[in-house]
């Protein structure tokens, strides 16, 4: 993918402007926005998981001294 | 004129004195009208600087691209012999280099609070929906054939809505662009509560923008406020190498913030660091906006471009939440979606505004301000991501 996108990256006419619009790399370009998603998407569950975990053993401190 | 004298006014084209009126009317934007004031003063300056013929700020080789020196010890020679300038120089070594952009967003690091999005770990999918407008805009750039691949993601990028991610990405692709783009972010930026508005109410119902959300947030953990940096840049940097330097820089910025014991390195970074770097870029950036550079059609289109930008952003950010609603028991204000197109913390101001019009109960800020901030670190991914696959 890398190097068709350079090529198309590249590929100009004299006047220094494309020419012609390659459908197939702006779907590939595209698909930037679907790994963006995918990986925010997974940040959002790390982040989540982070905090849960931290609530739970803040909660279980808490048990923990009003026992004490 | 005079022998060997000579002034300026003889040289001034129609197109320096339009340059020259256009850094002044932003000068008048930031001052009357409080538009992003910290950056469209010293951009207005700086087209006003570089289009007085013969100044010597801004030296352009006959290729129209600002002029550079071979080695250190040639710059300090071409200096003195007038064949580059002071901001041929800030270019070369501070932008061009990547170097201000990306101690910037060290800064704005330092000066970001991701307690609400911590809380609301949900705002990180509307700060990636929010980044829609970023390819509606690239395709349309592409498809008008006034620019190539490489300059139409550039235009794209203006949609994440974040100034140093745009200038990073438009230095490597397309640095020919960089004056027109970055002043179109910058403007565009400061006209969000004009831009979002109509959106946001083009996407949601009446009922949807009353939806109420109790004020209180989940107080965040010094732990967690130590571990989000840390592990949220070690896992997007694993996923997207090339958001290495930019999220890495942010995520460092905002360690120094929350460590506790970095608090004096922290308000370096949020305050006259972060100061001074935005300055220099804005000065240079304006710099680089003489008459034959700007006055082109490819500079109109990318005016246009970016509000169609902003508008694709903020519909992606509204519709992301509308999505997430279906699946939610308590509903959430799919306004707070908007707030994704970063631009901190303007958009998290509009819907806070605009909630308490729909519902005078609601108190929508801190509810905004985690897409907000979520937002910036949706674009640093995306500039990533598309640095890896254009970047040769």
């Amino acid at each position: 993918m890398q190097s068709r996108l350079s090529q198309a990256a590249g590929r100009t006419s004299i006047r220094g402007r494309p020419n012609m619009v390659d459908l197939g790399m702006v779907a590939k370009l595209w698909s930037a926005y679907g790994i963006n998603i995918i990986v925010l998407i997974i940040l959002l569950l790390i982040a989540w998981i982070i905090g849960l975990v931290m609530q739970r053993s803040q909660a279980k401190g808490k048990e923990g001294s009003k026992k004490g | 004129m005079f022998g060997l004298y000579e002034m300026a006014f003889g040289s001034l084209t129609w197109g320096n004195i339009i340059m020259i009126l256009l850094g002044g009317f932003m000068i008048y934007l930031a001052i009357a009208k409080d538009f992003e004031p910290l950056l469209l003063v010293p951009i207005g300056f700086g087209m006003i600087l570089v289009n007085i013929p013969f100044g010597g700020l801004m030296i352009y080789s006959p290729e129209g691209f600002p002029a550079e020196s071979t080695t250190l010890g040639q710059l300090l020679q071409d200096i003195g012999d007038g064949k580059v300038g002071l901001l041929n120089v800030l270019f070369a070594y501070g932008i061009k280099t990547e170097i201000i952009p990306l101690l910037i967003f060290l800064g704005l690091g330092a000066l970001i609070d991701f307690s609400p999005t911590i809380a609301r770990p949900i705002s990180l999918f509307f700060g990636a929906t929010a980044q829609l407008g970023v390819f509606v805009a690239f395709s349309i750039a592409y498809a008008s054939g006034l620019f190539t691949l490489n300059e139409a993601a550039c235009v794209g990028i203006i949609g994440g809505s974040d100034g140093p991610p745009t200038v990073y990405l438009t230095v490597a692709l397309a640095p020919q662009l960089l004056g027109p783009i970055a002043l179109a972010a910058y403007s565009y930026m400061a006209l969000v509560p004009i831009i979002q508005p109509p959106i946001i109410r083009l996407l949601t119902t009446k009922k949807e923008r009353a939806i109420y959300m109790s004020p209180k947030v989940r107080e965040v953990s010094k732990l967690e406020l130590i571990l989000f940096p840390v592990i949220i840049f070690i896992v997007a940097a694993l996923f997207v190498p090339k958001c290495v330097p930019i999220i890495g820089m942010l995520m460092f910025g905002n360690l120094l913030r929350v460590t506790g014991v970095t608090d004096r390195l922290a308000q370096s970074a949020g305050t006259v660091f972060i100061d001074i770097l935005t300055f220099l870029l804005a000065l240079t950036v304006g710099g680089l906006m003489t008459a034959e550079a700007f006055l082109r059609p490819q500079t109109l289109a990318i005016i246009g471009l970016a509000a169609v930008a902003f508008v694709f952003s903020t519909a992606g950010g509204v519709l992301g939440a509308k999505l997430v609603n279906l699946f939610l028991k308590e509903k959430i204000n799919p306004m707070i979606g908007a707030a994704g197109v970063s631009a901190v913390p303007m958009s998290a101001r509009v819907v806070q505004k605009m909630g308490q019009k729909a519902n005078p109960r609601n108190f929508l800020l801190m509810h905004a301000m985690g897409p907000n901030t979520a937002g910036v670190i949706g674009t640093a991914v995306v500039t990533g991501i598309l640095y890896g696959m254009l970047v040769k």
